[in-house]
């Protein structure tokens, strides 16, 4: 029994459809809820002068997914509060030298997890931070093991490694 | 009269039976008229069946890929949905199966054959089926972009998000 035209084509329309489906399934940009957001983010979501964003899931290699908090700071008044928060050293004079004239250079320390949960859920215990002092920029790496550090902490080296 | 002679009789009374159901076939609308091998029917029954099962476990497999990769994606309305949606189809074509297994169970029994059933898959479950596996493929090989779940909605917020920790990454001294 050949299938008809008609068939054909409505069985192609069904298959596109379905592709259409998963693709959009997969790929559809989703906004995370708030009480799955790290805690970070929910204390500064809503502190003026501080445009806070987590992002879940943020790919830093093939295997390696860590979940990201962004902290920005809109005015250097703000930006003296959160460095203070995060006990952020005020840059030598070398490096402000760096930052005066346009070059960001940024560096990371270990952060203690912002929770007691956090800690007791993950075997690591720190996250790492980022400090950019001339976007005036937070970026918490929530580390969840030694493996993610790595890939946090050496991502210039295995990217030019890899190349 | 010889055995030809009745062959030769014969033929021509066919002949003359064939001209006539021809004749009264053309004054008449005989299309309505189906007759359904009763063979058919038992091959038809048992692709329902099959296709039943087959959409059931397609279901399955995805809503177990789903629950092993939640680890990796946010689970919003969006996937609840999708999830809720899986399993209605699973529980429908199981009771479908099982119906059709019923009455299947009622006909009386006769050889199957596969390459019948076989051939009379229709082109909507080939596509099906088709589209299934490539769901399945799908779900392994697209990557998942970096944007997509993030606790803001705006597409430039998360553009400039992505980009500022891109930047980071690619400049930590």
């Amino acid at each position: 029994m050949r299938p008809k035209p008609k068939q054909i084509i409505l069985s192609a329309v069904i298959f596109l459809a379905v592709l259409g489906v998963a693709l959009a399934v997969r790929l559809w940009p989703r906004t995370v809820p708030f009480d799955q957001c790290s805690d970070l983010y929910k204390h500064y979501a809503n502190v003026e002068g501080i445009d806070a964003t987590f992002i879940k899931d943020y790919k830093v290699n093939d295997t390696v997914f860590v979940d990201v908090t962004l902290l920005e700071a809109t005015d250097s008044v703000i930006w003296t509060s959160l460095k203070k928060d995060f006990d952020v050293p005020n840059p030598s004079p070398n490096f402000q030298q760096f930052i005066d004239n346009g070059e960001d250079l940024i560096y990371v320390k270990l952060i203690p997890k912002s929770t007691t949960t956090d800690t007791i859920l993950t075997p690591y215990p720190n996250d790492v931070l980022a400090i950019s002092h001339l976007k005036r920029t937070l970026t918490v790496f929530h580390i969840k093991n030694k493996e993610e550090l790595n890939a946090v902490r050496h991502y210039n080296y295995d990217k030019s490694t890899n190349q | 009269m010889n055995k030809e002679d009745s062959l030769q009789e014969l033929m021509t009374a066919w002949q003359q039976h064939s001209d006539r159901i021809e004749q009264i076939a053309g004054q008449h609308d005989l299309s309505h008229i189906k007759l359904v091998p009763r063979l058919f029917v038992l091959s038809s029954r048992r692709r329902r069946i099959l296709s039943s099962l087959a959409m059931a476990l397609v279901c399955l497999t995805v809503i177990v890929g789903m629950v092993i990769l939640r680890q990796h994606y946010i689970s919003d309305i969006f996937d609840q949905f999708f999830f809720a949606f899986l399993a209605l189809l699973m529980v429908v074509t199981l009771i479908q199966s099982l119906r059709q297994i019923f009455l299947l169970r009622q006909q009386p029994q006769l050889n199957f054959q596969f390459s019948i059933f076989n051939s009379q898959f229709s082109p909507y479950s080939r596509a099906a089926v088709f589209a299934s596996v490539v769901v399945m493929f799908l779900f392994f090989a697209v990557p998942i972009p970096n944007d997509r779940s993030m606790s803001q909605a705006s597409l430039s917020h998360r553009s400039a998000a992505i980009t500022n920790v891109s930047f980071v990454l690619s400049n930590i001294i």
